[in-house]
């Protein structure tokens, strides 16, 4: 089956849901975080983050904060957790059995599965537009996910949120 | 473009059958004979080779991950500033009765 690509090439400050911004930094409050008059020390992260917000409450300037996840490539996905090194354990997340995780082909080689990259749908950043707008420029060419695969990946993140723990189950069928 | 990793060899390769495995042979003595000699060599390759280790059954459920850090991460000095309450964001309420 020949792989077609997920991602086109975008560049600009205006945002859209599925558009990969590299390098962007998150900044986190301290525990004691307060605001007053002296100046405070605060840690700054850095990582690459994927859209979330939809592409209509951006366009429409309805969004504040944008909503993002980090992606990572497999192989540094495998460098913090070794036990996705087991055969199998991709083609699971693949296959949508992990619902925390959603595989998204390489931009560049699709065809390559070893190159594709896994997005952490448990953490999700909250990040000023106008910063993101500003990066956006700054960073220049960037990968903007392409239908129907940027619905998918939506759906992913919906279906993870709107999971129901039950307090007693059907007993598995063996 | 920004380059997120470095290409890495394909995850499958492609193996090669046998001479002979999916060729028609020679009738008469002659093949036989051939096939003979070829179903030697199967046999000295089988004994040869040792068994693949079973692959681990992978169980879900043990396949729980963590976040990773940052890219990098360093600190700043800020002063924050409060800037009140925050107040709700602007939604056009456009309901047809």
């Amino acid at each position: 089956m020949t792989a077609k690509p997920f991602w086109i090439s975008v560049e600009g400050p205006e945002l859209r849901q599925g558009d990969l911004l590299p390098g962007c930094l998150v900044p986190l409050f301290h525990p004691e975080f307060d605001a007053g008059d002296e100046a405070q020390t605060t840690v700054v992260d850095e990582f690459d983050l994927i859209v979330l917000t939809q592409s209509c409450d951006l366009e429409n300037k309805k969004a504040r904060v944008v909503a993002l996840c980090p992606i990572y490539s497999i192989a540094v996905f495998e460098q913090g957790n070794e036990s996705f090194r087991k055969k199998g354990a991709w083609e699971n997340v693949r296959k949508g059995r992990l619902e925390g995780l959603h595989l998204l082909a390489s931009p560049e080689h699709p065809e390559n599965n070893r190159e594709a990259l896994v997005v952490d749908l448990q953490e999700v950043h909250s990040l000023p537009i106008g910063y993101l707008s500003e990066h956006a420029k700054k960073v220049g060419p960037r990968w903007r996910l392409k239908s129907p695969y940027l619905e998918h990946f939506s759906q992913s993140f919906a279906r993870f949120f709107m999971r129901v723990g039950l307090p007693s189950a059907i007993p598995p069928y063996k | 473009m920004p380059l997120l990793m470095p290409a890495l060899p394909p995850a499958t390769v492609e193996v090669r059958p046998l001479w002979g495995e999916d060729a028609p042979l020679p009738q008469g003595v002659e093949g036989r004979c051939v096939e003979a000699r070829l179903e030697e060599v199967r046999r000295h390759w089988s004994q040869r080779t040792e068994p693949a280790p079973e692959a681990e059954e992978l169980d879900l459920d043990e396949l729980t991950y963590a976040p990773l850090p940052p890219r990098r991460s360093f600190t700043v000095a800020v002063r924050y500033v409060h800037g009140g309450r925050g107040t709700p964001a602007k939604r056009e309420y456009d309901l047809d009765e």
